[in-house]
């Protein structure tokens, strides 16, 4: 790599006019604005920084605390299990509280007015936010990755177990994603924001505690190697339970940041001398054209469009 | 256009939905006529198409009328002032032309695109500036601008050249790299009238832009808005308090109160107009005369003049109320200069869009 293309890497993304480019054009506009305010941000450094840290002393203590026994035991399901826990934290708390925090800004300031009348529709805004928060995640695991390798190679842990655990944990953080955003997309106030960050937490405390557990489990107890049935049906049974699920969540999302109802159309009302409205006629039908109506009766449902 | 199957259906939908005995007069009366005082010297035919026409627009909260049957036209290279009080229904109608909010009954084209049926052709075409909005945290001015580039759709040098003719076009490009959140009100609100301009509006939609700006800053404001309309041929309808602003930079202006328009015209015509008043009201117009001596005998004589009340010295002119028309306002210069009045100057208060404003609007809290 030429001295010259290392500068342009290091400099990827962090805000020059001439590396604009840099962020493909196919790319989710929501998806780079929030990848680029993510790399700047100081609440995502220092959780990455506290990761590590936190990975690198608990396996000094472990090393120090095992010493002894270390290479006569199988060991690594202990050291993953205390990396996986490690890394559920961020997962779990961090992650939905910046999608929280990133949807619940939007409804502040007009902000959200600002970026519906742009031709981003709901969905890409949603899945901007949720990329951004798997991409978020992802670097996190980019952290603990090392120490997951150095656990596989004290033995005891398959790597099916590492792999599965890492799936696992990867599904679960698209679930706490999705329910940190929703609740961001429903914080619009003060107190519902208060409400809602509320709930953000208590189910970043809920899924934490499911993840160790299920974590627990599956690390060196040889589930997947000894009956891979029960891996399928444990899967099949966790989409069904997950899935409905998921799709209420998105689905209020998605309604909550729509400032116009689709559905709704205006009324024809009648409306009397003085413009009050003495009758609301019948919902008004887009797709029926008819002549202009007189005075007194709106709107005018001939041509909706007036291009010739 | 009209397609005759569905027109029965309609037809047969509103027999339906009329109470029995209600004559349909829906085919009969002409529509309704738009007021267009920027183009009533202009031939019905040779007028051009206008960017932005709103009919009889009407959007109520429950029993609050905020928009309540309101029309106006406007077209390419106008700005449009929208005056009104807090409360009036300009935010409302602005919100509804740039598709955040739906009308009640009525509707609103811009570029013939119908806000109601095509809200994704009308957002191609518009810019839409609310009162306020929000700086992002951890964001620089060009990643801002870049961002909403590609939120419309600009791709590769598409994108880039577009930011940079908006950096240039507002005189931010030595402040590309800043963070937003540290830009002055001034700069924040250039930036996003930048936001605005990122996909080449035909129309903008400006509410309150100078609320909270310093002299200097608004008037960067006003001329960036006039070189829209001006040179890019852009229409601007832009809400404001600042009357003197509106009054330099608009070609016309509506002003709206609880949701009704109570008068549309040019500037000009906004100054000049005068409420009808009543028979009993005696309330005159301002006026100061000066003459070159006799000034005491003036003012007796003033006293003894039809329509002229409170006479009072003020400096080194005579300055009293005026209760009667134009005609009969020369006519008492005429009666002056013959009774021998060494008349030097003889002027009413300049007309002010505020001073219309005041006399127009009754102030009416919905």
């Amino acid at each position: 790599m030429s001295s010259g293309s290392l500068r342009q890497w290091l400099q990827w993304g962090m805000g020059d006019a001439e590396n604009l480019a840099d962020f493909p054009d196919r790319w989710n506009p929501m998806f780079v604005r929030e990848l680029r305010r993510m790399l700047k941000s100081r609440s995502f450094s220092i959780t990455f920084l506290l990761l590590l840290i936190t990975c690198w002393g608990a396996a000094v203590y472990l090393v120090l605390e095992y010493q002894d026994s270390i290479s006569y035991s199988e060991s690594g399901p202990m050291f993953s299990r205390c990396f996986f826990t490690i890394l559920a934290f961020p997962l779990c708390f961090v992650v939905p509280m910046t999608l929280f925090a990133a949807a619940a800004e939007e409804h502040s300031d007009n902000t959200l007015e600002v970026l519906t009348i742009t031709t981003l529709d709901t969905s890409k805004i949603l899945n901007g936010y949720f990329w951004m928060g798997m991409a978020h995640a992802g670097i996190y695991y980019c952290a603990v990755v090392p120490f997951a390798c150095f656990s596989y190679l004290l033995g005891g842990v398959g790597l099916l177990d590492l792999v599965a655990s890492l799936g696992f944990t990867v599904f679960f953080t698209a679930i706490v994603a999705c329910w940190g955003l929703m609740l961001g997309a429903c914080a619009s106030g003060p107190i519902k924001r208060a409400f809602c960050s509320f709930l953000t937490i208590g189910g970043g405390v809920i899924c934490f505690t499911i993840l160790t557990s299920v974590l627990f489990l599956l690390i060196g107890t040889g589930i997947f190697s000894s009956d891979s049935i029960s891996l399928l049906g444990g899967l099949v049974c966790f989409l069904v339970f997950t899935a409905p699920i998921l799709a209420i969540v998105t689905g209020i999302a998605r309604q909550q940041f729509q400032l116009v109802d689709p559905i709704i159309k205006p009324y024809r009302v009648q409306l009397d001398d003085q413009g009050n409205v003495t009758k609301f006629i019948a919902r008004y039908n887009a797709l029926q054209v008819r002549p202009p109506l007189p005075p007194g009766e709106f709107p005018m449902t001939a041509s909706r469009t007036n291009e010739p | 256009m009209t397609d005759s199957a569905s027109q029965s259906d309609v037809d047969n939908e509103t027999e339906n939905s009329l109470s029995d005995g209600e004559p349909n007069v829906i085919a009969e009366a002409p529509p309704e006529e738009i007021p267009d005082p920027t183009m009533a010297s202009v031939p019905v035919d040779e007028r051009p198409e206008p960017t932005l026409e709103i009919r009889n627009l009407h959007r109520f909260f429950g029993k609050l009328k905020a928009v309540n049957n309101v029309s106006f036209r406007t077209y390419p290279g106008q700005v449009m002032g929208f005056i009104g009080p807090n409360g009036a229904g300009k935010t409302t109608t602005m919100r509804i032309i740039a598709t955040l909010d739906l009308p009640t009954a009525g509707d609103a084209f811009v570029c013939g695109h119908s806000v109601v049926d095509d809200p994704e052709k009308v957002r191609k075409k518009l810019g839409f500036m609310p009162d306020g909005f929000g700086k992002y945290t951890n964001m620089d001015v060009v990643e801002y601008l870049d961002f909403y580039a590609r939120a419309y759709g600009f791709k590769g040098e598409d994108r880039k050249e577009a930011v940079e003719r908006v950096l240039i076009f507002t005189e931010l490009r030595k402040m590309a790299d800043k963070p937003i959140k540290t830009l002055s009100k001034g700069m924040s609100q250039r930036l996003g009238l930048g936001r605005t301009l990122i996909h080449d509006p035909e129309v903008l939609i400006l509410d309150e832009p100078a609320a909270g700006l310093d002299p200097r800053a608004r008037v960067e404001l006003r001329e960036l808005i006039h070189l829209l309309a001006a040179d890019m041929n852009k229409t601007v309808l832009i809400s404001s308090h600042i009357l003197t602003e509106l009054g330099e930079i608009c070609d016309s202006a509506a002003i709206i109160e609880a949701g009704t328009i109570l008068v549309h015209g040019t500037i000009e015509e906004l100054k000049r107009h005068r409420p009808k008043r009543a028979a009993d009201d005696l309330s005159g117009i301002p006026l100061a005369v000066a003459v070159m001596s006799r000034s005491n005998d003036l003012r007796k004589w003033l006293l003894e003049q039809p329509f002229v009340t409170h006479v009072a010295p003020a400096a080194n002119r005579l300055v009293f109320e005026f209760a009667g028309d134009d005609a009969q306002r020369a006519d008492l210069l005429k009666r002056m200069i013959g009774q021998g009045f060494a008349v030097t100057e003889f002027a009413g208060k300049s007309e002010t869009l505020e001073d219309a404003f005041m006399s127009i609007t009754e102030g009416i809290v919905q």
